[in-house]
C-alpha cells in the first residue's frame, strides 16, 4: 500500500463516519445565553 | 434604561440571535462530526460543539469573529483536547487501580473497509488522530493544522509523519492477517 492509497483509504473512512453521525435536533434558541 | 432604549436593545438583540441562528445551523453539523472524529463518542461530540458554540457566541456578540468556520473549527478543537486529556487520565488512573488497561485499548472486529481503517485510526495517540482527522477531514495545511491545535508546524509534522507510519503499519498488518485468514 503506498501513501495515496493510504491517504485515500482515511480520507474514505473519515468521510464515512462522519456521514454516520446525526447531530441531535436543538430546540429552542441556537443562542447559549438565550 | 428608558423603554425605547430596551427596545431597541431587546431588537438589537433578536436580530443577532436570528443572525446567529443562521450561522449556527450553517456549522453546527460538521462541527459535530468534526468533534466526534476528534473524540470518537457522541455524546462528547455533542458537548464539545455546544461548548464551542458558547464560547463563538460570546465573542460574535463582541464583533471579534470574522471567520465563524475557523473560529468554531479552532473552539472545537481546544475543547476536545481537554476532554481527551482528561478522559486519558481518567483512563490511567483506572488502569493503574485495576492493573488492567483494556479500557485504553479499542478493539473492533468489524472487517468493512472503512471500519477497518476507523478502528486503526482510534488507535492512534490523541494527538497524533487529531492532525490526520484535521488533516484528512477537514483538508487543513499543516500550518492551520498548527494553528488549530496551537501547537508549533513541527510538532503537526512530527505527529502526521508518526502517525501514517503507525497507520501503515495497522492496516498492512490487518491486510495480512486478513489475507492470511482466508489462506
Amino acid at each position: 500500500m503506498n501513501d495515496r492509497e493510504l491517504e485515500d483509504r482515511i480520507r474514505a473512512s473519515l468521510q464515512a463516519r462522519a456521514g454516520d453521525v446525526q447531530p441531535t435536533p436543538r430546540s429552542g434558541s441556537a443562542c447559549p445565553s438565550a | 434604561m428608558t423603554m425605547g432604549a430596551q427596545v431597541l436593545a431587546f431588537a438589537r438583540s433578536r436580530e443577532e440571535e436570528d443572525s446567529f441562528a443562521e450561522v449556527f445551523n450553517e456549522h453546527h453539523r460538521r462541527a459535530v462530526r468534526l468533534a466526534y472524529l476528534l473524540t470518537s463518542d457522541h455524546h462528547q461530540a455533542e458537548d464539545v460543539v455546544a461548548e464551542a458554540m458558547a464560547k463563538v457566541w460570546v465573542q460574535w456578540q463582541r464583533g471579534r469573529v470574522d471567520d465563524v468556520g475557523a473560529y468554531l473549527r479552532r473552539a472545537v478543537a481546544n475543547q476536545a483536547n481537554s476532554r481527551l486529556r482528561r478522559r486519558y487520565l481518567e483512563r490511567r488512573e483506572a488502569s493503574r487501580r485495576t492493573g488492567d488497561d483494556r479500557g485504553v485499548r479499542m478493539v473492533d472486529d468489524q472487517t468493512v473497509e472503512h471500519d477497518v481503517v476507523w478502528q486503526a485510526i482510534q488507535q492512534l495517540p490523541d494527538r497524533q488522530r487529531q492532525v490526520v482527522v484535521l488533516r484528512y477531514y477537514e483538508d487543513l495545511s499543516e500550518a492551520d493544522t498548527a494553528e488549530v491545535l496551537g501547537v508549533s508546524a513541527g510538532t503537526v509534522k512530527s505527529s502526521m509523519s508518526r502517525g501514517m507510519a503507525r497507520l501503515h503499519d495497522l492496516l498492512s498488518d490487518e491486510g495480512a492477517a486478513h489475507q492470511g485468514g482466508e489462506a
